[in-house]
């Protein structure tokens, strides 16, 4: 399922390709009531959107290029993580995790908010972490690049 | 008597949180991959890079994306894309 509005530029595509029709129709209508004659901006439309579909059983995810992922699953990325450490009795702060969507609502969000993590966009959040390489040397490089250098900062314990 | 709390080692700046990241020895490493597939399934090639010199490590690699394969076989066959395993 694909839908566009166009008073918000906004895309919406559900993440996975079994939703039913019934599901897709739940969906639609609850974004169709969020959005209901606002004009606000992207951050509080997914604001509004995690609470008014919440309840229905959906969880909406910040993909960060605009696009916003319905997801019906209850997994998530920390959640994962969080299983894995607990099957190999690892602390998560043993972990080296990097991502580029750490913010509120972003789909990267839950798994990089303790030690250990890192982020290669903007650490727009709350908490010290993750650690923003961009934002302690105001490099605007994103991307590859930077997880590169992150990584080997990493490896060879430089601290700067 | 009052005994005085346990001094909170906790970062409380971004250049703190980042001295305690980089004097972690980490037993696994963890990447988001997610927009880094591109429509046939297979990696980015940059990413590609990345991935095979974390798996140089010798130490556990996670990839963790909010993708959904349709089945097991297709598991399978994304899983092929990655040239090491």
């Amino acid at each position: 399922m694909e839908a566009s509005f166009e008073s918000s530029e906004l895309v919406i595509k559900p993440s996975g390709a079994t939703l039913t029709d019934l599901e897709s129709k739940q969906i639609l209508e609850s974004v169709n009531e969020a959005l209901k004659g606002r004009t606000c901006s992207i951050c509080l439309r997914v604001s509004d959107l995690q609470t008014s579909v919440r309840n229905k059983g959906f969880k909406v995810i910040d993909c960060g290029n605009g696009d916003l992922t319905f997801s019906l699953s209850q997994s998530s990325k920390g959640k994962t993580l969080a299983s894995f450490c607990e099957k190999k009795g690892l602390d998560i702060n043993e972990v080296f995790k990097i991502g580029d969507q750490p913010q509120e609502g972003g789909n990267d969000h839950d798994f990089l908010n303790t030690p250990g993590s890192f982020t290669c966009g903007s650490a727009n959040t709350k908490s010290v972490f993750p650690c923003s390489l961009g934002q302690l040397e105001n490099n605007s490089a994103r991307g590859t690049p930077v997880t590169f250098e992150i990584l080997n900062k990493v490896l060879t314990k430089i601290i700067f | 008597m009052i005994i005085p709390k346990e001094k909170d080692i906790s970062p409380q700046t971004p250049e703190e949180a980042l001295e305690l990241n980089l004097s972690i020895d980490y037993k696994v490493f963890a990447f988001d991959i997610d927009g880094t597939i591109k429509d046939d399934n297979s990696l980015d090639e940059d990413v590609m890079s990345l991935i095979e010199q974390a798996n140089r490590l010798g130490k556990w690699i996670l990839f963790l994306t909010n993708g959904v394969p349709s089945d097991h076989q297709d598991l399978i066959d994304r899983l092929k894309t990655f040239p090491f395993l």
